[in-house]
């Protein structure tokens, strides 16, 4: 079998030196630091959460990886399994790369960064698809719905815009667009609802693709290694977006919007458009006062960073600043947050264990935190909390940042 | 007996999906933190209490099979197998008990990280005695086994010197508990007692006499301020950092003194303009850190030393073990951790000179040389960055020419890992040490199945 996705990130994979960070904490434990203010996480990895073994680690990965580079290990289905149990949430590059960030932030001097373990699993996946071996059959169930009907619930797309509130008309072309993906389209609907109600109240002028829209492709399809399925999804997805006129898109889920904004450019280069998170936008409505949050919140709440919004849009200040805008609210932070957030699990029907596993430590951790509402900005981590919740009793409210906001405009 | 026919057994102790034989799991055991050979045991064991590590120690004890414990497996060769059980504790990963109220005293299982205790200690306004070389992912029970070496150690020594107990469960699978906590009635507030020191078999014991499942350490309240100093040194001016190195431990200044090369600072991007540096961490009142920096600095300027302020202190003392993850720097994650070596501080400069001039023929550039030291004993860790697979077999020349050279000298001594266990563990130990070595290990573990390359003739050969 050929690793040619896997020679390309070869280093990272020698890189790994197998210390246990990523799974076993930080370099730094003592505070004050002058660069890392809150206590670290130390259940950090989602897949060695449910899992004690070190195999489902970014150090196992990359011995894995390792090992099939060199011939040491045969592909069989319990190894595409093991490869395929990692969420890609990243914490693990950012653990690994905790002392660059100190010294980048203490001296300035860039110096390197940590292993990339969650491009040597894309890569990995890659190789397995190409050699016919991945992926697992949930991920493949999946991938042939999202193939068939655009979107990962297998739904009709003339129902993508079902959701639309009623008597609510929204154009088909439009500067800003609102990427709405499958989840609130389909599942929670209500957050897709309450950012239309808000954009509508605060007058800004927004189009949907409707059933142009197709999934973005990237939790699901690039993350599996389907490579090739992928790039039909983006191509699509950016021919329509620009055909709708955009030069602005915006979504609530923060890995479409990772993925259009990231992923997309790698397969048809330069997008003509920009992409923001819903979070941001409502932080320049709140800014330029087109936002009223007349309506008191009693409420403590904690935000919960989604990995794809934090790790790597470094959207972390903006959801902060439009929850501490709201009367009457209280923020408080869990251990883990903004780049070093801790995932909620992010694969429901692929991973199912290992989400709900993750999305019950976070609900234990909002509850330490003392918080009575999760907050969040990406519709995975909606989901997996709210299941989580009911899997505890716990009475843990979950919402998306747009429900608030509605909520304290009296929407 | 085979592994087919123990693997049930061993499910029925700690269940099922404890228990892994797969080849998946078997190569990912296979490697530790050092970049040593892979070597593959036959099955992986994660025990959850102290009950199963005992009956999975009476199996493996009734069928001969041998037994490798494994932490946080941040020591170099001691945590792979190429035969037998690898008994991964990492679920066992609880603190126990905090009395931060009388004894000032902690329990954690052996698996706990240091992370963890650490954060937990540091909310509560404590601290462990040190802080452990490779930063802290160890876990407690490893950090016993191999001493306790690291920062904070100029002030209250090798962490393991603060051990007031510890619950061992020996290779033939009884519980032992060491101590005062070895009476009926009393908890491991202290280490000593009525009886010899059995706490001391286990320290530094590398996994060989029995497994650590729990660790009770003393713990100290948190300097209220710390701060940081950097004497540096010519090449041609040992004598004035042993001199002041002296100076600086009888004025009773330092938490931390760190004796290191400018390798570290080359690697982060500062210009160091001297070769050799003392840097140190020094805790207490504020008042009274600005007056010890003081001090430190009347004899950086007595002794040649010149002050080069605090950055690398800071560094050092956030970064934990920085310079071990700094390696992981593009295309040098696999380092030599050589572990430990102990050393008078007269020893350094040869020590020093050896290290730079053997890497330097084998054009192995990335390295540098840090160590700990309480009063006038060292404890150096050595650390080379290679490529893999290209600069391999030159780092392996160079390593053991190292070696020759830095067991051949006075006041000298490995660690934990070195390139041969026997030629320098075994080999230069004076007969009658070794003989009551062989007798304590012959008479804890009579089959030689745990870590048995620690003390490899142990129970086979008399």
């Amino acid at each position: 079998m050929s690793f040619n996705h896997l020679e390309k990130v070869k280093d990272e994979v020698y890189g790994c030196s197998i210390c246990g960070q990523c799974v076993q904490g930080p370099v730094d434990p003592y505070r004050p630091n002058p660069v890392f203010h809150d206590y670290m996480p130390d259940k950090t990895c989602p897949m060695r959460e449910k899992d004690r073994f070190l195999t489902y680690s970014a150090a196992g990965m990359n011995t894995i990886a390792r090992a099939l580079l060199e011939g040491d290990l045969e592909i069989t289905d319990e190894v595409v399994d093991a490869i395929y149990e990692c969420v890609l949430c990243g914490h693990c590059e950012t653990s690994c790369g905790e002392v660059f960030h100190l010294v980048r932030t203490m001296l300035g001097n860039d110096i390197g960064h940590g292993v990339k373990t969650p491009d040597v699993v894309r890569a990995l996946r890659a190789d397995l698809v190409k050699a016919g071996a991945g992926p697992t059959e949930r991920v493949k169930k999946v991938a042939a719905a999202i193939e068939r009907g655009h979107n990962r619930f297998a739904r009709a797309q003339s129902d993508r815009t079902a959701w639309i509130p009623n008597g609510m008309e929204i154009p088909r072309e439009g500067k800003l667009l609102f990427y709405v993906g499958c989840t609130a389209s389909y599942r929670s609907t209500e957050i897709a609802r309450s950012f239309a109600k808000i954009l509508n109240k605060a007058g800004v002028d927004f189009a949907v693709l409707g059933e142009e829209e197709w999934c973005c492709g990237g939790p699901q399809l690039l993350n599996a290694g389907l490579v090739d399925q992928f790039e039909i999804q983006a191509k699509h997805n950016v021919e329509a977006i620009r055909a709708s006129g955009a030069t602005e898109v915006v979504a609530t889920c923060a890995d479409c919007y990772r993925t259009l904004k990231f992923d997309y450019p790698k397969v048809v280069g330069d997008l003509g458009f920009t992409v923001i998170h819903s979070s941001e936008l409502l932080a320049r409505l709140i800014e330029e006062k087109k936002i009223e949050l007349s309506r008191k919140i009693d409420e403590t709440v904690t935000f919960q960073d989604p990995c794809q919004l934090s790790r790597i849009g470094k959207v972390c200040d903006q959801p902060r600043k439009v929850i501490e805008s709201i009367p009457g609210i209280r923020l408080v932070e869990m251990e883990g947050n903004k780049e070093y957030t801790v995932c909620c699990g992010h694969y429901p029907v692929e991973l199912p264990q290992t989400t709900l596993q993750s999305g019950t430590n976070r609900v234990k951790d909002a509850q330490a935190a003392g918080a009575t509402t999760m907050v969040t900005g990406c519709s995975f981590c909606k989901w997996s909390f709210n299941h989580a919740a009911r899997k505890l009793g716990a009475e843990t409210k979950v919402k998306d940042i747009t429900e608030l906001v509605a909520e304290a405009m009296g929407l | 007996m085979n592994m087919n026919e123990l693997k049930p057994l061993l499910q029925e102790i700690v269940g099922a999906e404890n228990v892994s034989d797969d080849p998946i799991s078997l190569v990912v055991y296979s490697r530790d933190y050092s970049s040593l050979p892979a070597q593959k045991a036959n099955i992986v064991v994660l025990p959850g209490c102290t009950e199963e590590v005992s009956q999975i120690m009476r199996l493996a004890n009734r069928t001969d099979t041998p037994v490798t414990v494994r932490g946080g497996a941040t020591t170099a060769a001691l945590c792979t197998s190429k035969e037998g059980i690898i008994l991964d504790l990492n679920r066992m990963n609880k603190i126990l008990r905090i009395d931060e109220d009388a004894c000032l005293y902690l329990t954690a299982q052996g698996g706990t990280s240091i992370y963890q205790i650490t954060k937990e200690l540091d909310k509560r306004g404590f601290i462990l005695a040190g802080r452990p070389m490779f930063g802290p992912v160890a876990s407690i029970g490893a950090w016993v086994n191999t001493v306790g070496i690291g920062g904070n150690c100029s002030r209250y020594g090798y962490f393991s010197e603060n051990v007031t107990g510890i619950e061992v469960v020996l290779p033939s699978g009884e519980i032992v508990r060491t101590g005062v906590n070895g009476l009926q009635n009393c908890d491991p507030y202290c280490r000593y007692t009525h009886t010899s020191d059995l706490t001391g078999i286990f320290i530094g014991s590398r996994g060989s006499m029995g497994v650590v499942t729990e660790v009770s350490c003393r713990i100290f309240p948190k300097p209220q301020s710390v701060g940081f100093i950097t004497l540096g040194y010519k090449d041609d001016n040992f004598a004035g950092l042993i001199k002041a190195s002296n100076l600086i431990f009888r004025h009773d200044i330092p938490d931390t003194i760190d004796i290191n090369d400018d390798g570290v600072g080359k690697i982060i991007g500062i210009d160091i303009p001297v070769p050799h540096l003392i840097t140190m961490t020094i805790g207490g009142h504020p008042d009274e850190v600005v007056r010890k920096i003081k001090v430190c600095q009347e004899i950086g300027a007595e002794t040649g030393g010149l002050d080069l302020g605090p950055d690398m202190g800071k560094l050092i003392y956030y970064g934990g073990a920085l310079t071990a993850y700094i390696y992981k720097k593009e295309g040098y994650g696999h380092l030599v951790f050589a572990d430990s070596y102990w050393h008078s501080l007269e020893a350094y400069p040869h020590l020093y000179r050896t290290f730079k001039k053997t890497l330097a023929k084998y054009g192995l550039t990335e390295n540098c040389i840090f160590g700990w030291f309480m009063k006038g004993v060292g404890c150096s860790f050595p650390i080379v960055a290679y490529k893999e697979p290209e600069q391999r077999e030159a780092m392996n020349k160079a390593w053991t020419e190292i070696c020759d050279d830095w067991f051949s000298i006075p006041n000298s001594a490995p660690g934990m890992s070195v390139t041969s266990t026997t030629k320098y563990n075994l080999d230069p130990l004076k007969p009658t040490h070794y003989w009551l070595l062989r007798k304590i290990k012959d008479a804890i573990d009579p089959k030689n199945i745990m870590n048995s390359k620690v003390i490899p003739y142990a129970g086979r050969e008399k």
